[in-house]
């Protein structure tokens, strides 16, 4: 080595830079973040590992799907098989129906909210998505009302009207309402759907500083709970416990 | 330092939260603990521990957006204290749990009254209103849904009853005074063809145009009861009768119903006394109504009216003329003698020939 490298420590640079770097990519994302990572992009327990809002949404599209389907029969048994095929798909704990999703998404944003390492933009955007989905879980309820009215009908009449009922909940749920009739679909929480509940958890994640960068799986999948409470990341891989805490 | 207070801070917010979680319940700011926690801090502000025993008090008390602002306001004070930050953030989270679940169970409700409300207003289903406003007992719109499921059902007299509560609930709506004016039209017609006809479609909209308090109350008690005779549903007759009696006793007609009904009929409880009594009081029938009367008192002293319609059957029993004694009998033994006075007897036969003489040539 050249002795003028040598005196001034350039030579350093090539060895310690990378390691510098790589220290920077492998830091692990905030415990707040990794909850936030459980709602929007994946948890170990749902139908695909996906995130909770993520099958909330798909579930309140096949919903909408099912009940539009069930008000084009005029065939009652065949009806009723579809309406409960919608009902299964909203309020299903075991399938992820959409309550149970997006009840479950905006427990891991409290949980988040919860977090040593949580912005404050996260406590309150937490407080406010755990009130707005409110009108989404009202709607299923009623889905599952009307769907117990759609099985105990006897005529046609009355389960096609329900249906059509259902089949407007659901389309609710997926794009919101103008319950207000002022032209602006989901202007207020009490219009919410899914569409106005994923640009308000987007709007906390845009917000977040540092930023937000989407987890990693490893970290979604291997966050546990220790007896005392702490929030920690098994070393060793061997999958989340976040059942614990559901 | 904050990871050794991290496990106290949860166990006293899973502490917090089984509080948040059993019901809520209304912040109770003004009890002893909450008021001596206030006046300590009030006497050290600069007090961390006093402010954090203030914030347990009133999440103790379920006042938690209390607990959250005092702890705010220490934040001013102390910024960046760690463990008031931990405090902090964890009543936060235990005030918008509260929030939250107070939001999932009344949409629970909401859920129920809407579904109650559509099958009230879309399929006219009362028992479905009755349910949503047992929820919500004064909503109006639920009320002029009950009532349009009323006027669907053809009873507009019931409808009316209904409107006159949405009438006090939103006295200005026009929407009510609209509904009304058809349950009177609804009525009216009901009423005509309760009057013109005989069949079964007359006596139902006698029954759905009857409207306690109307003035026409009486006139279609009466109709009812005459239907009703008509049909010999007897008990669904008297009722009619007596309750036409009841608004306007003296009635003639009604009075000839109730006896001739009681009479025929079983019924000897000390209502119907009473009205037969009370009919037979307007046909002067003195005597009768008083034994009635007298009746009816052995079996309920305390009814209405009673006393005065046995002191006016008393007058009227008074100036009746007595009935006359009937005739004695005479004993068994004299009847015969005298039958046999009265019937001529057969000749004793002198011959001993059986058959009667005859001419021999």
């Amino acid at each position: 080595m050249p002795a003028e490298s040598r005196r001034s420590g350039s030579w350093l640079a090539p060895v310690v830079l990378p390691l510098v770097l790589a220290a920077c990519v492998s830091r692990p994302p905030s415990i707040a973040h990794v909850h936030l990572g459980h709602a929007l992009t994946g948890v170990h327990v749902t139908p695909g590992r996906q995130g909770y809002l993520l099958v909330a949404e798909k579930q309140a599209e096949d919903v909408y799907t099912l009940a539009a389907e069930a008000t084009q029969t005029a065939d009652l048994a065949l009806l009723k098989q579809r309406v409960q095929a919608a009902v299964t798909a909203t309020t299903s704990k075991e399938g992820f129906g959409v309550k149970h999703s997006i009840v479950m998404a905006a427990n891991h944003i409290s949980f988040a909210a919860t977090s040593p390492d949580a912005s404050p933009n996260v406590q309150q955007g937490a407080t406010e998505f755990a009130r707005n989905i409110v009108r989404v879980v009202e709607r299923c309820e009623l889905i599952d009302l009307l769907a117990m009215d759609v099985a105990a009908a006897s005529s046609v009449d009355e389960a096609q009207l329900l249906a059509g009922e259902i089949a407007k909940l659901a389309k609710s749920n997926r794009d919101g309402e103008d319950t207000d009739q002022d032209g602006v679909v989901g202007g207020k929480p009490a219009e919410y759907g899914m569409k106005q509940l994923r640009a308000e958890l987007d709007g906390i994640i845009a917000r977040e500083n540092p930023p937000y960068r989407t987890v990693g799986q490893w970290y979604l999948f291997n966050l546990v709970k220790l007896p005392n409470g702490v929030w920690v990341f098994d070393k060793l891989g061997r999958g989340g416990n976040i059942e614990g805490y559901q | 330092m904050i990871r050794a207070l991290a496990p106290l801070g949860l166990l006293w917010l899973l502490a917090g939260a089984a509080h948040a979680h059993d019901g809520g319940g209304v912040c109770a700011a003004g009890t002893p603990a909450v008021s001596a926690a206030h006046a300590a801090l009030d006497a050290a502000p600069e007090s961390l521990p006093k402010r954090f025993a203030l914030a347990d008090a009133l999440i103790q008390a379920n006042c938690y957006p209390e607990a959250v602002r005092t702890l705010e306001e220490g934040e001013a004070l102390h910024p960046r204290n760690p463990d008031l930050q931990t405090r902090l953030r964890n009543t936060r989270s235990l005030s918008s749990e509260q929030t939250y679940f107070a939001g999932l169970e009344e949409a629970e409700v909401a859920a129920r009254v809407s579904r109650n409300l559509l099958r009230c207003s879309r399929l006219g289903e009362l028992n479905a209103c009755d349910e949503a406003l047992k929820l919500r007992p004064d909503d109006v719109q639920i009320v002029l849904a009950k009532a349009d499921a009323q006027l669907k059902i053809n009873r507009p007299a019931d409808a009316e009853v209904t409107l006159r509560r949405a009438r006090q609930l939103a006295p200005n709506d026009a929407n009510v005074s609209t509904k009304t004016a058809l349950a009177q039209q609804q009525r009216q017609a009901a009423l005509n063809l309760c009057k013109r006809r005989e069949d079964d479609a007359a006596l139902a909209a006698c029954q759905s145009a009857l409207l306690r308090g109307a003035a026409d109350e009486f006139d279609v008690h009466s109709r009812l009861a005459q239907l009703h005779q008509q049909r010999n549903e007897s008990a669904a007759a008297l009722a009619s009768y007596v309750a036409a009696d009841a608004l306007h006793a003296g009635d003639r007609n009604v009075a000839l119903g109730i006896v001739a009904l009681t009479d025929a009929g079983p019924r000897k409880d000390a209502v119907t006394l009473l009205a037969r009594g009370s009919a037979l009081l307007t046909l002067e029938r003195g005597r009768e109504a008083l034994a009635a009367l007298r009746q009816a008192q052995s079996l309920s002293p305390s009814l209405p009216d009673l006393r005065t319609l046995i002191g006016r059957a008393e007058a009227i029993a008074l100036t009746e003329v007595p009935p006359k004694p009937a005739a004695v009998a005479p004993p068994a033994a004299a009847v015969q003698v005298a039958e046999a006075r009265a019937t001529p007897t057969v000749a004793a036969r002198r011959y001993s020939n059986a058959a009667e003489p005859s001419r021999s040539h």
